[in-house]
């Protein structure tokens, strides 16, 4: 797998804090994955419970519980606080023209 | 009378045709209309014929180039536009039942730039319904109902592109306008054995178009051919002041410039985790005709992390967001579809800490895919690892594998181009897919060129 140059830093320190986890702890980051999957169904059904029978809610269970364990991936993957999002904010004016276009439309 | 075969003329074909008076654009269009009629209704194809537009602007087309105007060789074309896009006075439902009364007094942007290339305007091809953003289970999640696959009816035509596949393979219009966020281009083009191009992101403006997806959404033309793929590209591609997301002028009109040197392909190791044998010796069979062509091929891999994982978590997020008055109002419940009735309760539960990671993890991917392109000019792979699924597959359960070259091209906004490579021992067709570098549409569009000046898999048509 190659690193890139931005996240490599990142990577190393991370490795380091994987090493280092104990049973323990991966065992409280499940118990605290469950409740979060439980606190996110919760939330489904007090808010659009009423609209939800029996099956649908078993559904919201079902898929909520299953896509848990992707979004923990994603929250494990290492990310210095140097990496922002690609597109930053770009300032609006009205008064801004637009830069000519270089090539022509047809 | 048109013959039959003249329908499944590439557009490079009927437009020769079209420039030296030997085909008229209003007997093309009739034939088309006519077709559309009959097979299209049959197949759930299209989900509003335009009829009248589409005689008046054939007229028109037809006037123009007998006075000895000639626009190019979109001129006097008929083709289909999925129906999320805009059509000035017709019905525009997205697909789904609570837009079905819908419509716009005004045109997308894509289809703008079609008419004035002088394109004819068939009708709104049929889609799943929201583009998939809520969710869906079954081929059949669409307001028109399930799209049938040319090549066998009781498959489904994959989606959300769907009715968009099912016009090109069966020749209801020279090509057809879909969109992709996530595989809505590439998987309907493999299911229905057609050429199908997914442009870099931002190159295409969406003006007038659903959005399910601000930062994911593509559209792009579903042809008979990579060559047609990339003439219709030259038309629509472009700066949009009406999307957000469009790139500068510079940057987003496409205009093919086939590369110098030979194509030096990344055959991917790792792009799916089962393939189904026969597709598994079509794809090596293919890449054995890109070699002896004098393609440099080699094998590639890519970058593991959790690119799928967080590319879901911003068409969710994005999704949630786009339909919010959908989702808060219930009538999601009007919805066709099992999953698409709840999928926008569960999307609005995702944390906007996990969207904002998910964002920078693209930042990460970016850079490690751009990394790979310093080797390669393209990556191949077969465009999916099974043919087209019965329509009553659930898709939830049966149909449901890892896409890591679908979810780091789509979260990068990277071109791809599926071409038909073979045909199954059940005549089902299958594709190969080239997935090019950002901006570097030219080389997805020159391999797949390379491709089917080889071979005449694309030639092919079903018997309707």
């Amino acid at each position: 797998m190659r690193i890139s140059r931005r996240a490599f830093g990142s990577l190393i320190a991370a490795s380091a804090l994987v090493h280092a986890r104990s049973a323990e702890a991966a065992e409280a980051a499940q118990n605290q994955s469950n409740a979060e999957v439980e606190a996110r169904i919760h939330w489904v059904f007090t808010k659009y419970g009423s609209r939800l029978n029996d099956e649908q809610r078993a559904d919201v269970r079902r898929i909520i519980t299953s896509g848990q364990p992707a979004i923990d991936a994603m929250r494990a993957f290492p990310l210095g606080n140097e990496v922002g999002p690609p597109v930053p904010f770009r300032v609006y004016s009205g008064k801004r023209r637009r830069p000519p276009a270089k090539l022509e439309a047809k | 009378m048109i013959a039959e075969e003249v329908l499944y003329l590439t557009v490079g074909e009927l437009a020769d045709r079209i420039r030296t008076k030997k085909l008229s654009p209003v007997e093309l269009t009739e034939a088309y209309l006519r077709r559309g009629e009959t097979v299209g209704a049959r197949l759930n194809a299209y989900a509003t014929l335009t009829r009248e537009r589409a005689m008046a602007e054939a007229k028109k087309a037809e006037g123009e180039i007998n006075a000895g105007s000639y626009r190019g060789p979109l001129h006097g074309i008929p083709y289909a536009a999925k129906d999320l896009l805009a059509a000035k006075g017709y019905p525009t439902t997205w697909g789904a039942r609570p837009y079905a009364g819908q419509t716009f007094d005004y045109d997308a942007n894509v289809i703008t730039r079609l008419t004035n290339a002088g394109a004819i305007l068939l009708g709104k091809a049929a889609m799943i319904e929201l583009a998939g953003g809520m969710g869906y289970r079954f081929g059949t999640a669409s307001i028109s109902g399930g799209a049938k696959n040319p090549w066998n009816e009781t498959c489904w035509t994959c989606g959300s592109s769907s009715g968009s596949g099912a016009i090109v393979a069966a020749g209801l219009a020279a090509f057809a306008i879909g969109t992709e966020t996530w595989g809505s281009i590439v998987c309907p083009s493999a299911y229905c054995g057609v050429s199908g191009l997914r442009p870099t992101f931002g190159r295409v403006g969406r003006g007038g178009a659903m959005a399910l997806s601000y930062s994911m959404d593509k559209i792009g033309p579903l042809a008979r051919s990579a060559a047609d793929c990339a003439i219709v590209l030259e038309e629509i591609s472009g700066h949009d002041s009406n999307d957000t997301g469009s790139l500068q002028d510079n940057e987003a009109y496409f205009r093919y410039a086939k590369p110098q040197h030979p194509l030096r392909i990344g055959v991917l190791t790792n792009a799916w985790k089962d393939v189904n044998a026969e597709i598994a010796k079509i794809t090596n069979d293919a890449i054995a005709v890109l070699r002896s062509a004098g393609a440099s091929v080699s094998d590639a891999a890519l970058p593991e992390g959790p690119w799928e994982a967080a590319a879901g978590v911003v068409i969710s997020v994005e999704g949630a967001s786009a339909f919010d008055t959908l989702i808060e109002s219930g009538r999601v419940s009007e919805l066709t579809d099992p999953l698409g009735k709840i999928g926008g309760y569960i999307n609005q539960t995702v944390p906007g800490s996990d969207y904002e990671r998910a964002l920078r993890i693209r930042t990460v991917i970016q850079h490690r895919i751009d990394d790979l392109f310093t080797k390669f000019d393209v990556l191949a792979a077969a465009s999916l690892p099974i043919a087209a699924t019965p329509m009553s597959t659930n898709l939830e359960t049966d149909l449901s594998f890892a896409d890591p070259l679908g979810g780091i091209g789509n979260f990068c906004g990277l071109p791809a181009l599926s071409v038909p490579s073979g045909f199954t021992s059940k005549n089902l067709p299958v594709g190969i897919q080239f997935v090019g570098r950002a901006l570097d549409d030219d080389a997805v569009v020159a391999a797949a060129e390379l491709f089917q000046s080889k071979t005449n898999w694309h030639r092919r048509h079903p018997q309707l």
